[in-house]
């Protein structure tokens, strides 16, 4: 019945570089909120009285900026109010609403991140890198020749797949290929990598560089950044620089090889401060089967439902999906003597008359990972009935922004996979459960009633609103929209 | 009877206890325990916390006796001017030797008008005094200089302690030290000579004599002295560690 509590309990004061300036004994509300951000109210003595008797002032030690550590959360000092005589009371907010004060672009023109998986947005995102749109990043995208389209083509280059995903290949070639150019903005940081992987070579390098591309077509390359041959396939991370013109090239090249060496996922990337804060999720995978009862399918005419399949037999109908990822394998259930299916890939003819007579699995591979894809299956003869779909376990999402704060940018990542977020503010982490919050009762660990164990339930439900940085479009759109950030100074 | 105020013998102003009953008390007595009692729908009995022991009020009944009646006047305006003071100050009694208090004067001192009286000799009145916190503590600063393995606090609470670090040699990385699993760490670069204090009352860090908590970890603590044997271990041989503290008595 009789317990002992800590009264006062202390806060630690941090500098907005999160130094220790001091420690301060207070009285501390917490206001915990279940789906938003816990705010507290510290109440602080206008002068402590020492065990010798001597007094101390510690409201002086309060800036503008600052912030606490209380529990095991960090918070920010919203609004302190002061009485120099007999003390005050701060409300402050829990840290994670700093990622307000970021955005999740530097220049006009969405930030795309085309089919990557959550971790590797969010990862971006909180690193200030934010991924600037690059035309068949994939090389998956072909032309009437079979090359990719939206890149030069240098002799000797080839369309190639290797395990189910579609590269770019040198052919054994010394030249370079360039990208369309891409549209940036003077004055900011950008960066590009690309992924890398050997065919025949065992010398060399392979090579990514920057080109910027002025108004009358003259071109300013920037240095090369190299990554061996002999330290195997791999990501090449490219250089940062600040851009010298308004569109830019992404040129890749083989140095010195013996052979063939290829490129695939390219991707560009403007650069923002970084926020400090890491995710740590388990958000990047997902079930490999798409069953046939999956209700994204759509289909045409009439198909019917068994056991472990759903099939037509009427020639014509057909059913469709939506995918992304770089191969699917169709489970076809055997329709008997005579049963044709007609396979279609983002409306191309893949397969006019495939035999399905019996069990059947049939792989599409080599397709571009960076862009979804729509599967026709339609009944060419007799019965066609389809099991499930199997695909990549990469949770691969596609997502685009235009000027939000960082903070809303992870809860669009959150509404796009489920779950829910949780924040680590003292650690600067992010971390996310695959189910929003706990269902206590039914773990018979807790159970609140009315009369029997609650003297009081409040629940505040005001949020101070920070703003530091204010960005204002003006005429124009996509990547010629007009632009100008104005950030506070002094504060964090 | 002699009380010391602040390093004042009071018998220097004729001042002597009554000590008659019920009419003091206060020094020796147990004070209360403040408790936040809630009542609780559902539940036979209130739940009950407890939020600090009371410091102690302290009523003495006490005189001030002159041989003459200018005498008497001048003991008085000397003994108010000394303890109508706001600040804190030690008080000892001789009847808790090497111990103090630390108290002011609560209320109004009521004395009657000498004057009225040209031949009066002493003046009889109450004096109310608040303490700081409710612990007799030691008169005198307990210096541990250097600490051993361990430090016994053979009073009847946790108390303060001012630690010292005196730097021996160059630690780059800066120290720690640990008293009964409770770790203070310094992570700046700390140089020969150099000596820091830290304060663990109300907690303050300083490096030969200004103040420096930037480079204390956010999540050092300040340890105090429970009571019994506290083991303390330290980060380095490349410095030393003194305790100041006086021990809190009941």
């Amino acid at each position: 019945m009789t317990s002992t509590a800590l009264m006062p309990d202390e806060v630690r004061l941090l500098d907005a570089d999160g130094l220790l300036v001091g420690i301060i004994p207070a009285k501390v509300k917490r206001v915990q909120q279940l789906a938003n951000t816990d705010t507290l109210d510290v109440e602080i003595a206008g002068s402590y009285t020492k065990a010798d008797g001597t007094g101390e002032d510690r409201w002086p030690l309060v800036e503008d900026g600052y912030q606490i550590l209380y529990g095991d959360g960090r918070y920010l000092i919203d609004n302190p109010d002061t009485d120099f005589e007999f003390g005050g009371t701060m409300q402050c907010t829990s840290a994670e609403v700093e990622l307000q004060n970021y955005s999740s672009n530097q220049s006009p023109g969405g930030a795309t991140y085309l089919n990557r998986t959550p971790t590797q947005i969010m990862d971006a995102v909180l690193a200030g890198k934010i991924a600037r749109r690059v035309r068949n990043p994939g090389f998956g995208v072909l032309d009437a020749d079979g090359l990719p389209t939206n890149w030069t083509h240098s002799t000797g280059w080839v369309s190639a797949v290797v395990a189910n995903r579609r590269v770019w290949d040198t052919g054994g070639g010394a030249l370079s290929s360039d990208s369309d150019p891409i549209p940036v903005t003077r004055g900011i940081v950008y960066s590009a990598t690309v992924e890398c992987g050997i065919g025949t070579a065992t010398l060399g390098s392979w090579m990514l560089q920057l080109v910027w591309v002025a108004e009358d077509g003259t071109e300013t390359a920037e240095a090369a950044d190299t990554r061996l041959v002999s330290a195997g396939p791999g990501q090449l991370v490219g250089t940062q620089f600040t851009a010298k013109e308004s569109k830019v090239r992404l040129r890749l090249a083989p140095s010195d090889t013996n052979g063939s060496i290829w490129f695939d996922d390219a991707l560009l990337y403007e650069h923002g401060p970084d926020t400090g804060w890491t995710y740590d999720g388990s958000m990047d995978s997902r079930p490999a089967s798409i069953p046939y009862s999956d209700g994204a399918w759509v289909t045409y005419g009439v198909w019917t439902p068994s056991t472990d399949h759903v099939y037509s037999t009427a020639v014509g109908d057909y059913a469709a999906h939506v995918f992304n990822g770089p191969f699917v394998s169709i489970l076809f259930k055997g329709g008997g003597a005579g049963a044709l299916a007609e396979v279609r890939l983002n409306g191309v003819v893949k397969e006019t008359a495939l035999d399905v007579s019996s069990d059947t699995t049939y792989t599409l591979s080599g397709l571009d990972p960076t862009e979804s894809h729509v599967l026709e299956v339609e009944v060419a003869a007799v019965k066609v009935g389809i099991k499930s779909l199997t695909v990549s376990t990469d949770n691969l999402i596609s997502m685009r922004w235009d000027f939000i704060t960082v903070f809303e940018a992870l809860a669009a990542v959150r509404q796009a996979v489920g779950g829910e977020l949780g924040f680590d503010a003292v650690n600067r982490v992010i971390t996310h459960a695959p189910t929003i919050g706990r269902d206590l009762t039914a773990s018979n660990i807790v159970d609140f009633r009315r009369g029997s164990n609650i003297a009081s339930f409040r629940r505040a439900e005001d949020r101070t609103q920070i703003v530091n940085q204010l960005t204002g479009l003006g005429y124009g759109s996509g990547e010629y929209q007009l632009k100008v950030t104005v950030d506070a100074t002094a504060t964090q | 009877m002699s009380i010391v105020w602040d390093g004042t013998d009071l018998s220097t102003y004729g001042f002597t206890l009554m000590g008659e009953g019920s009419e003091e008390s206060g020094l020796l007595s147990l004070p209360g325990m403040r408790r936040q009692v809630t009542d609780m729908p559902g539940r036979a009995w209130p739940e009950v916390v407890d939020l600090g022991r009371d410091p102690r009020d302290i009523r003495l009944s006490c005189a001030l006796i002159a041989t003459t009646h200018a005498t008497l006047l001048s003991y008085r305006a000397s003994f108010l001017a000394l303890v109508s003071g706001s600040d804190f100050v030690a008080l000892t009694v001789p009847d808790i030797t090497a111990r103090r208090l630390m108290v002011h004067t609560d209320g109004e001192i009521a004395m009657p008008r000498p004057e009225l009286a040209w031949d009066t000799l002493y003046l009889r009145f109450v004096w109310n005094l608040k303490s700081l916190h409710s612990f007799w503590e030691d008169g005198s600063l307990v210096a541990v200089t250097p600490v051993g393995a361990e430090i016994t606090n053979d009073g009847h609470e946790p108390c303060p302690v001012t630690w010292t670090c005196t730097v021996t040699a160059a630690l780059p990385t800066g120290l720690w030290f640990e008293v009964g699993g409770v770790r203070f760490t310094y992570s700046g670069a700390l140089a020969t000579t150099d000596v820091l204090v830290v304060s663990t009352d109300l907690p303050a860090v300083a490096l030969n004599a200004v103040a420096d908590m930037a480079n204390t970890l956010t999540t050092a603590e300040f340890p105090w002295l429970a009571v019994g044997a506290n083991a303390i271990t330290k980060s380095s041989s490349g410095f030393t560690l003194g305790a100041d503290y006086r021990r809190w008595y009941r």
